[in-house]
């Protein structure tokens, strides 16, 4: 899971203040719309893609949110998500 | 399943069951693991072949969909360029019916006398030293670890055996052409005839094609970029397209997704206790896409090379640095790097040029067609080629 961090500092009579906004993106595969092919499973620079017979699992350790599997698979079944 | 073979063999593609018949025949004991529940299915593959496959096994008519003698090259702007044997010497081929052909493959290793396993599917490597031992398995529920002189991965483009071992295989986004087929039965087309369509709007920097099953039926499929690939434009989207405009009679009956590597090979294909082979070391054809013959010439020259490290007792990389050295300098490797650099002049070229290529080519001699003469045809009608592609210059040579 990557996290973003968005880091506001207001410079106020009080002091220093830090607004951190985190942003959690990760990798949805839509089960319905995956072909199982493993392309995404080639293009994949971490290998956190593997294709378990016709399973495709993602390590969202591993995942770094790039979205190179998103762009490239022919079906469109991998979304990169905002979760919160 | 033994905890110990002379040689273990990721996967159970054409490329796996080369390697795995040549290891049984020379008397070692192998074993093919196929995480799949069944060898050969579900198909991902356009199934055309060239005729040279003949060299590599004998050929049984049900193996075979359609016999191929001649093939349409469609232009941008609609231009048919005609390739028949007659024109282009003796190279016609077939469409394979690849359920049927990747299990008898199979079975001709298994009669052999090697081990074949299905839903069994390697997790990860054995390492020690920094030399492949071997691999865990899962399989039935169950984890067993299997030892082995050399491990051969065979397992595909979504290859993982390779990367656990330390081996970069990433495939650049814009080297992966990522393809959607369907199997398409009710169409009007000639079953001798493969056809190949052209164009950025038609599949930008690949080719949709249309490989005949038999009467009536056929492979329908396109490969583009994954470069050009996005919401709305991904091949799904473009061969629906096409579909509408050409073949709208025709009825889908099968669907299937696919990735092909138009990349250069593995800068090296084999390690301490390991080769690589077929598209999992990316040894698919950069301009067509071809990797059924690639995968068994080199799954066959590994099983030879495997069997002749373990007599010697030497395993190394540098024992099995005779696979890539002999693949490298075949055909087959001289094809790919040659391939290569053509593919690399061709994805510049505009819709344009390739019109006034194919304009060009329909004005030859076709009696006289081979690769040089073609080449320096093309350059003598489009001189713009020689100055736009120094490449294309050394290719004359």
């Amino acid at each position: 899971m990557n996290a973003f961090f968005l880091i506001l500092c207001p410079s106020l009579k009080e002091g220093l203040y830090f607004v951190m906004i985190i942003v959690f993106r990760m990798l949805v595969i839509k089960r319905e719309v995956c072909g199982y092919c493993g392309a995404c499973v080639s293009v994949c620079p971490e290998g956190a893609l593997e294709l378990v017979d016709t399973y495709l699992t993602v390590d969202p350790e591993t995942c770094i949110e790039c979205g190179i599997c998103a762009r490239i698979c022919p079906l469109g079944a991998l979304e990169l998500k905002n979760a919160e | 399943m033994q905890s110990k073979y002379n040689v273990l063999i990721i996967g159970g593609g054409p490329g796996g069951a080369m390697a795995g018949k040549a290891v049984a025949e020379a008397g070692l004991s192998c074993c093919i693991i196929e995480k799949r529940p069944a060898i050969g299915a579900p198909v991902r593959c356009a199934e055309g072949v060239g005729q040279e496959i003949s060299e590599l096994v004998d050929l049984d008519p049900k193996w075979i969909s359609s016999k191929i003698s001649g093939a349409q090259l469609v232009a941008p702007d609609g231009q048919i360029l005609e390739l028949n044997p007659e024109m282009a010497g003796n190279e016609v081929g077939y469409v394979l019916d690849r359920k049927i052909f990747d299990r008898e493959l199979v079975w001709k290793a298994a009669n052999a006398g090697c081990d074949v396993f299905v839903k069994a599917r390697a997790s990860s490597a054995i390492m020690k030293d920094g030399k492949v031992c071997g691999a865990i398995i899962e399989t039935g529920g169950k984890t067993v670890e299997v030892f082995a002189d050399i491990v051969i991965a065979a397992d595909g483009v979504e290859s993982k055996f390779s990367r656990w071992c330390g081996i970069d295989t990433t495939v650049p986004m814009a080297e992966i052409e990522t393809c959607v087929q369907y199997l398409m039965t009710n169409l009007d087309i000639d079953p001798g005839m493969n056809a190949f369509y052209l164009g950025r709007d038609v599949a930008p920097e690949g080719y949709v094609w249309i490989f005949s099953k038999g009467k009536r039926t056929a492979n329908v499929g396109i490969g583009i970029s994954g470069k050009m690939c996005k919401d709305g434009k991904r091949p799904k989207d473009y061969l629906d397209a096409f579909i509408a405009e050409h073949l709208p009679n025709g009825k889908i009956i099968e669907l299937m997704a696919g990735g092909v590597s138009a990349c250069k090979p593995l800068e090296c294909t084999v390690a301490d206790g390991l080769i690589i082979v077929g598209d999992a070391a990316r040894l698919s054809d950069p301009i067509t896409g071809g990797g059924i013959i690639n995968a068994m010439y080199t799954g066959k020259l590994a099983g030879e090379v495997a069997v002749e490290s373990i007599a010697t007792g030497d395993c190394s990389k540098q024992a099995l640095m005779k696979y890539d050295a002999e693949w490298r300098c075949s055909k087959m490797g001289k094809g790919l790097k040659r391939n290569y650099q053509v593919k690399e002049i061709f994805l510049k070229l505009k819709d344009e040029k390739l019109n006034s290529i194919v304009k060009s080519v329909n004005k030859l001699d076709m009696e006289i067609f081979d690769t040089k003469y073609l080449i320096r045809e093309l350059v003598k009608y489009n001189p713009w080629l020689l100055k736009d592609i120094g490449t294309l210059r050394r290719l004359l040579d």
